[in-house]
């Protein structure tokens, strides 16, 4: 199954987020999407991809510096020295 | 971000992994290991869409809102009570959507037709680029831990129907 799917996978797109939840969510809905066709990489500050398997949004593989999910999207962390959070923890 | 990201789009070595080398910088978690097609880039961030044009890489423009939010980020900078910070980012904005591929917006044409026209207007140099509305973009997997009833997916879907 994994050999027919990277057959039909030809094309290569690269997805770019700023660490902000509200631009995250909606960009990775798309590259789920766009993963039934093409080799997806999702990019995103190195400080949020912690955050993201938490919320199951994706999975460390036996390689364990590569995190993909079941949907075979490569995850991508640009250490670029943003470790804030801008979620709003209380109102 | 402009640095460790512009290193792993488009950087002609390989970028080095932690665990291999300690002399070389080690700006991402790892590379990108098949040549790029098309850059995805969200409306914040534009320098992937600025060379990407150099180097001939298709480049789309997403939004991850409502197409009037960034009419409202554009329209930002024709005021006179608008920092330079704005005005840079507005003309940014325009610089990045005249240099992209298509637009990708996370909403209803239908919803936008105002806000559709208005850029169509403003982008008068580049008229033609193609505006893309892909909603509903959903997570099954968000709807299950957050419990969204099949009642609100529903009526999205009656919703879409009715459009």
């Amino acid at each position: 199954m994994a050999e027919i799917q990277s057959l039909t996978k030809v094309g290569h797109i690269v997805l770019i987020t700023p660490p902000l939840f509200g631009h995250m969510i909606p960009l990775l809905n798309l590259a789920k999407r766009l993963s039934a066709h093409f080799h997806v990489t999702y990019v995103v500050s190195a400080s949020k991809l912690n955050v993201l398997e938490q919320r199951g949004f994706s999975i460390t593989n036996e390689k364990d510096n590569i995190v993909s999910t079941p949907f075979g999207i490569d995850f991508i962390g640009l250490f670029d020295g943003n470790d804030d959070d801008y979620e709003v923890s209380s109102l | 971000m402009n640095e460790p990201l512009s290193q792993l789009l488009f950087s002609p070595s390989p970028i080095v992994s932690s665990l291999s080398s300690s002399q070389s910088a080690v700006l991402s978690t790892h590379s990108i290991s098949h040549p790029i097609d098309l850059i995805i880039s969200d409306m914040l961030i534009h320098m992937p869409i600025r060379v990407a044009h150099e180097k001939n890489i298709m480049a789309q423009f997403f939004v991850p809102s409502s197409l009037m939010i960034l009419m409202n980020f554009i329209h930002s900078s024709m005021g006179d009570v608008n920092s330079i910070l704005e005005q840079n980012f507005a003309y940014q904005i325009i610089q990045a959507l005249s240099l992209a591929n298509g637009l990708i917006c996370n909403s209803f044409h239908q919803l936008e037709i105002e806000a559709f026209n208005e850029l169509h207007r403003q982008l008068s140099f580049n008229s033609h680029l193609p505006i893309r509305f892909v909603i509903p973009l959903i997570s099954d997997e968000l709807d299950e831990k957050q419990n969204v009833s099949s009642l609100i997916k529903f009526n999205i879907f009656f919703f879409i129907c009715l459009l």
